[in-house]
């Protein structure tokens, strides 16, 4: 049976502006149809390092800070998508038995995201990803036929290039809908 | 101040800029004049890297990150 861990990470496990070295996996965009996307599709593990600094469901992992600790330059992971332990599972928060292949989704997910001139708003990025089920398996949803925006201030496609296939992690999906 | 840095080595650098900053990351690359810092990798492949003139370094120390998913193959990778 899993643990659910990546969600219940007690804030007192961290020491605030400290050195972490993180562990943690993203989406992923292929252009089109490689080997790769079957069923024992795996994530690459993304390893950062940096000053760490928690904030509701993120953390701010900053490679470059200023002499007031302010961060500079880093990213912002949402706590769903980082590995803790080999073996130990993150909490999902939907089912996604009910969805087959072939139905078209619309999916609701939390993406990581880059900063480099300071942060104004420490959140993680709000995505949908619309498109149809190509596989599933315990780590990934893939769809096909992909269009991703990013929603914030501005609403923008992403990756801004066209893309057929996309790798969403499972952790970070916090809503499926069916059309 | 490190003369030799070695590859893997996780450093914490106080350079020069607008204003001084702090750097952290894993050396990559290191010549005479220059040092290469990777932040964040993916898999084995450094995606995110600063180039520091050695000039601009104020102060360096090495450090040992704290883990919170064993990420201690960090060395071995770089």
């Amino acid at each position: 049976m899993g643990i659910s861990f990546a969600f219940d990470i007690p804030i007192c496990y961290f020491e605030n502006m400290k050195i972490y070295a993180l562990k943690y996996k993203e989406a992923c965009y292929f252009k089109r149809k490689v080997k790769q996307l079957n069923k024992k599709f795996k994530f690459v593990e993304h390893v950062c390092l940096g000053y760490l600094k928690i904030k509701n469901d993120c953390l701010v992992v900053s490679f470059e800070q200023k002499n007031d600790k302010q961060p500079v330059r880093g990213l912002i992971i949402p706590r769903s998508s980082i590995i803790l332990k080999p073996k130990i599972k993150a909490k999902k928060h939907i089912d996604i038995e009910k969805i087959k292949t072939g139905d078209k989704v619309e999916i609701f997910w939390k993406d990581i995201s880059y900063f480099e001139e300071g942060i104004k708003n420490i959140n993680s990025s709000l995505m949908i990803t619309t498109g149809e089920l190509f596989l599933k398996n315990s780590e990934a949803v893939i769809l096909k036929n992909t269009q991703t925006i990013k929603v914030g201030e501005k609403i923008r496609r992403h990756p801004e290039r066209k893309i057929s296939f996309c790798a969403i992690p499972q952790t970070v999906i916090y809503n499926i809908k069916t059309y | 101040m490190i003369q030799n840095h070695k590859k893997g080595e996780v450093l914490e650098i106080a350079v020069f800029g607008a204003g001084q900053k702090h750097i952290c990351g894993v050396v990559w690359r290191s010549t005479s004049q220059n040092i290469v810092l990777a932040h964040n990798f993916s898999g084995i492949k450094p995606i995110d890297i600063s180039i520091i003139g050695k000039d601009d370094i104020v102060k360096e120390k090495t450090v040992i990150p704290l883990e919170i998913n064993k990420a201690d193959d960090l060395i071995k990778i770089a």
